[in-house]
């Protein structure tokens, strides 16, 4: 294995830099890479451990592609979580456009799920009962699980996503099999903005960083010569097998 | 081995044509001044000639290292800096300031701290590819006299114990290289130097003036 910083150095001694700099926009293309990568090829399902926070939401993980559930731990079972869209999503700004005036006050709007603080339905009541636990819902736009008012604060929320498998820090380690396609992918980026999109350079780079990638990708697929020929017999002579 | 004293007398003699005589308003101090500021200008040009065929690095010839350099936390904004020794000759991307360390006996920590231009971290903490994607290594952002750290893992440099740092600047500093010692300069460098000197002062060749009687006395 090897690690982001490795890579973003080992390309800084290619370009013949004895110094550190331009490590930043390096890294950052670095990443752009890795991400697209596991982005295609990733099958990595994750439970992260969450709190609320003071408007009853969880924010995702960077590395969060669709969540899947949430759950509370009871005891020694995980309780889950019901999806239900008519939550209200809890906001403490104004700018979606959803306000009101209080007392000729303008104030912003918090809705009320279910029960108030006194213990009351609140209005508008959704009549869908209470299943004990409570209900969330994804906010997409800020990319928060919003739970409903009655959950409790204090427990703590697992939530179960799939996971890009990817959220890096520098001293991530990285496969040692993507070091040079990540190193011919930035030498391409680099290009870009350096000769421009247009440049016969620029689609050198472009050519060989495809050439790293084919021969990186090839590693991961699972796909064999023999395997092909097998496939191919069976669809036409099932009990003959090429190998 | 040249010294700044060798290079400014030999400016002097030329511009003088000879012994510099008592009407003569050059110092040379002021020469020297003028050298190395020259020098600078010289050093920045090869820079740029160098990067155009493909090189990047500076002859360290012309790097300085200060070490003992305090760090000192501004309490306003809760942040840890370092004031500059000197002003470096200002290259492109803060090359100037080649590198930065903190000041320890410690292999593992007496590392290259990772430089970043002044808010590019900003930028970086605002695109999706990790808000912590280097909270686990120490950086620094020059300013115009300083420059400022991050923290790392939630610890300024001081909370880590590191309370110097060493720096290497590219710049021939008056204070570190004296009339007297050898003038960190390319040898090839010289000439011009000597040449850009001469053109302050709009030299042009001039005869030295005839002071010796050369007359054969007659018996």
């Amino acid at each position: 294995m090897t690690t982001l910083d490795s890579i973003v150095r080992s390309y800084l001694i290619s370009q013949g830099r004895n110094t550190l700099h331009g490590y930043l926009k390096i890294m950052k293309h670095a990443i752009d890479c890795l991400r697209n990568i596991s982005l295609g090829y990733s099958v990595m399902n994750k439970t992260v451990k969450c709190r609320l926070d003071y408007k009853k939401s969880v924010a995702l993980p960077d590395d969060c592609l669709v969540p899947i559930a949430a759950a509370w731990k009871n005891g020694d079972r995980m309780e889950s979580y019901d999806i239900d869209s008519s939550i209200a999503v809890h906001h403490s700004h104004v700018e979606d456009g959803i306000s009101g005036t209080l007392n000729g006050m303008f104030q912003p709007v918090i809705y009320q799920n279910y029960v108030t603080a006194n213990r009351c339905y609140s209005i508008p009541c959704y009549n869908l009962g209470h299943n004990g636990s409570g209900y969330f819902t994804f906010n997409r736009k800020s990319r928060e699980l919003q739970f409903s008012s009655d959950v409790d604060s204090s427990v703590d929320i697992y939530v179960y996503y799939r996971s890009s498998g990817f959220n890096p820090k520098s001293k991530s380690a990285i496969p040692e099999l993507f070091a040079l396609m990540v190193e011919a992918y930035i030498h391409w980026q680099l290009g870009r903005s350096k000769h421009g999109d247009a440049s016969a350079e620029t689609e050198a780079r472009r050519m060989n960083f495809d050439r790293e990638q084919a021969k990186t990708l090839q590693h991961l697929m699972p796909i064999t010569a023999s395997g092909i020929a097998n496939a191919k017999a069976r669809a036409f002579d099932f009990n003959k097998l090429a190998f | 081995m040249v010294t700044l004293k060798k290079l400014s007398d030999q400016v002097l003699r030329l511009l003088s044509a000879g012994l510099k005589t008592k009407d003569s308003k050059l110092t040379i101090e002021a020469i020297q001044t003028e050298i190395r500021q020259v020098t600078h200008k010289l050093i920045k040009g090869e820079w740029f000639a160098m990067k155009n065929d493909g090189e990047h690095v500076v002859n360290t010839l012309y790097v300085a290292t200060y070490r003992d350099v305090a760090v000192q936390l501004d309490s306003d904004r809760n942040r840890c800096y370092a004031l500059l020794p000197c002003y470096p000759i200002a290259l492109p991307n803060h090359l100037g300031i080649q590198e930065v360390k903190p000041q320890t006996e410690d292999t593992h920590e007496y590392v290259a701290m990772i430089p970043i231009n002044p808010m590019e971290l900003e930028l970086f903490r605002s695109l999706n590819v990790g808000q912590e994607i280097l909270s686990d290594s120490w950086c620094f952002e020059p300013a115009r006299d300083r420059v400022w750290f991050t923290e790392r893992d939630d610890e300024t440099l001081l909370d880590a114990g590191f309370e110097e740092v060493e720096m290497k600047l590219v710049v021939i500093d008056p204070a570190q290289v004296s009339a007297t010692d050898p003038y960190p300069i390319d040898p090839a460098l010289e000439i011009d130097l000597i040449k850009e000197v001469l053109m302050l002062h709009g030299y042009s060749a001039k005869e030295a003036a005839d002071l010796v009687n050369d007359s054969v006395p007659t018996k």
